[in-house]
């Protein structure tokens, strides 16, 4: 069902497009977080692709494990009723992923949240510097290795 | 200092140093021809804690930024330290108004990474409670919307009839809201026999109810005129700002999980998906309202087709063994007591499964590292999209429309802030 949809993405970056694995129903594709704007644009797009609708974004942690951070792109097609999973990896020292927000407005907001609750900035985002955020807190609050239920001083609300 | 998890612009501390707000409101606010006004955190008509930053010329909106996250409850993190089966009580506080929903997304993904199959009777209570609830949501939209509107009394009525299905809720799962019903595989356990009559016993008098509603709100003058017209959205608009359910379909697109990536057995009901025309507030009152008709003819459907039979997978190695077996059978008390405290361990992967909540497009994605506890757990909330579009939705209208817009777009603070 998503064949073409990672025919046209290697077609387009033969290099930038690491991994297609397909499991449990669902297909993703590992690409290079450099191209995930042109990446996301191809997709909606395309002729016969149309992915005209972004379902969900989300960050997930792999502290400890290195490249730490990975940020989750669901693309949707309601026309050809297909869901995809584009995925980007970003290393600790460097947690930058450019920002869909130009070709996406809708993404304002999950990009906020993964600012504010994993410490991942969005370059291009109109709101920059994550680590200053988080409600000045000055740690990401869902990341991994964080403990739970123990002391990191007062939260002040 | 405020503490916000998604604060749309940093304006939560601004203190009145207007400088602080440039590029958030217009230019016009920073020499102070127009006026700021803060609606929220603790506003009526947010039923939550929900923060506009209005900026007004007279009583028009300008700018409207929402903020959030004054209810950040931490719920995905949360999830992370719990096991796969305690973690499905921390769903039901999300969006507290459709508890089975955030459920059936959890556990839908919890069945998908382990393979698991649900028996047929097990998946037609849940329909039958998915829909029973999304009644019951739309119930409480009804009335908490016209009580805003000024139509005071339909408020009364929609809460006397979901006070019926909170009660089947505590039927079943000995709870009113947060049932905790679901678990991977299945159900916690079967329905009780007076289940289904009180079920038919709903259907014999809801009918009459929502025409009573129906006759409350068209007659109405002040609510018909408050609410039609009000903040047409395109279908391309709605799209592109991330609305689903009622409030995209008010505007004509027909797109509904339930249709488009079925699931629970959805494929095998008869249904039609109610769609707008012009996008207003009322034509997503309307979808709304006819989407309880359509909720009832589900129902109806599951319970003549109600199959015999168990309402739990027999995939021992993600389910509990039956209570009977306990007093008999060593492995199955080793099993018992293993499952309960160390929980199951679902193979290494990720997925993503959208459903169709009472809001419109809920999703789950978990991300499991073959341990006994979820690794990461995001949800793609309905009413975070939709709040984050009232940004384009308020400008032009006048101050009073602003409750009814977003009262239109049937807000959850719970939901919001995970």
């Amino acid at each position: 069902m998503s064949q073409e949809t990672v025919a046209a993405l290697k077609a387009r970056f033969p290099d930038a497009v690491y991994d297609v694995i397909e499991a449990f129903g669902e297909t993703m594709v590992v690409i290079d977080r450099a191209i995930i704007c042109e990446a996301c644009a191809l997709l909606r797009d395309t002729p016969g692709l149309d992915y005209n609708f972004i379902a969900d974004i989300t960050g997930v942690d792999y502290y400890p494990d290195a490249p730490r951070f990975a940020v989750c792109y669901h693309l949707y097609s309601m026309l050809h009723n297909r869901i995809i999973r584009l995925k980007v990896y970003a290393p600790e020292d460097d947690a930058v992923i450019p920002s869909l927000i130009g070709e996406w407005p809708l993404v304002n907001w999950p990009e906020r949240e993964i600012q504010d609750m994993l410490g991942i900035d969005f370059e291009g985002h109109p709101r920059q510097a994550a680590s200053a955020h988080a409600g000045g807190l000055g740690w990401a609050p869902a990341a991994q290795g964080l403990p739970i239920g123990e002391g990191r001083g007062p939260v002040f609300l | 200092m405020a503490t916000t998890a998604v604060s749309t612009e940093p304006f939560s501390d601004y203190q009145g140093d207007l400088e602080r707000l440039r590029g958030v409101v217009s230019p016009r606010a920073l020499t102070g021809e127009t006026m700021l006004l803060n609606m929220g955190p603790q506003h009526p008509s947010t039923h939550g804690v929900l923060r506009l930053l209005l900026e007004l010329d007279g009583e028009e909106i300008v700018t409207c930024n929402p903020e959030v996250g004054y209810l950040h409850t931490g719920i995905e993190k949360n999830m992370e330290d719990k096991t796969y089966v305690q973690a499905i009580t921390m769903t039901d506080r999300m969006d507290y108004l459709n508890p089975p929903a955030n459920n059936l997304a959890f556990v839908l993904a919890t069945e998908k990474l382990c393979g698991l199959e649900v028996p047929p009777r097990a998946q037609a209570i849940r329909v039958i409670l998915l829909e029973l609830w999304r009644i019951a949501s739309h119930l409480v939209w009804l009335g908490t919307f016209s009580l805003d509107m000024g139509a005071m009394s339909v408020f009364l009525y929609t809460f006397r009839e979901r006070e019926r299905i909170t009660e089947m809720y505590e039927m079943v799962s000995g709870q009113r809201m947060m049932g905790t019903y679901f678990r991977p595989g299945g159900l916690w356990r079967d329905v009780p026999e007076d289940f289904v009559p009180a079920v038919r016993e709903f259907l014999d008098i809801m009918p009459e109810k929502l025409r009573d509603y129906e006759r409350l709100l068209r007659n109405n003058p002040i609510w018909v005129e408050r609410t039609k017209g009000l903040a047409p959205i395109s279908a391309e608009e709605a799209i592109s700002w991330g609305l689903t359910g009622p409030s995209l379909r008010g505007s004509g697109v027909n797109f509904d999980v339930r249709k488009a990536m079925p699931y629970s057995g959805y494929d095998q009901y008869r249904f039609d998906i109610p769609l707008g025309e012009a996008g207003d507030v009322y034509d997503r009152y309307w979808c709304r309202f006819q989407e309880t008709w359509e909720s009832l003819r589900i129902i109806e459907q599951a319970l003549n087709r109600l199959p015999g039979g168990p309402v739990l997978s027999d995939n021992r190695k993600f389910t509990p063994p039956p209570r009977s077996e306990l007093g008999v059978s060593m492995e199955s008390l080793i099993h018992h007591f293993k499952y309960w405290t160390e929980g199951i361990r679902p193979p290494k992967g990720e997925v993503f499964v959208p459903i169709e909540s009472a809001r419109g497009m809920m999703g789950c994605y978990l991300s499991s590292d073959g341990g006994p506890k979820p690794h990461r757990v995001h949800f793609r909330q309905p009413t975070f999209m939709h709040i984050s579009a009232l940004r384009h939705m308020t400008p032009g209208w006048l101050i009073a429309d602003v409750i009814a817009i977003m009262g239109g777009i049937d807000i959850v603070l719970g939901d919001v802030d995970r």
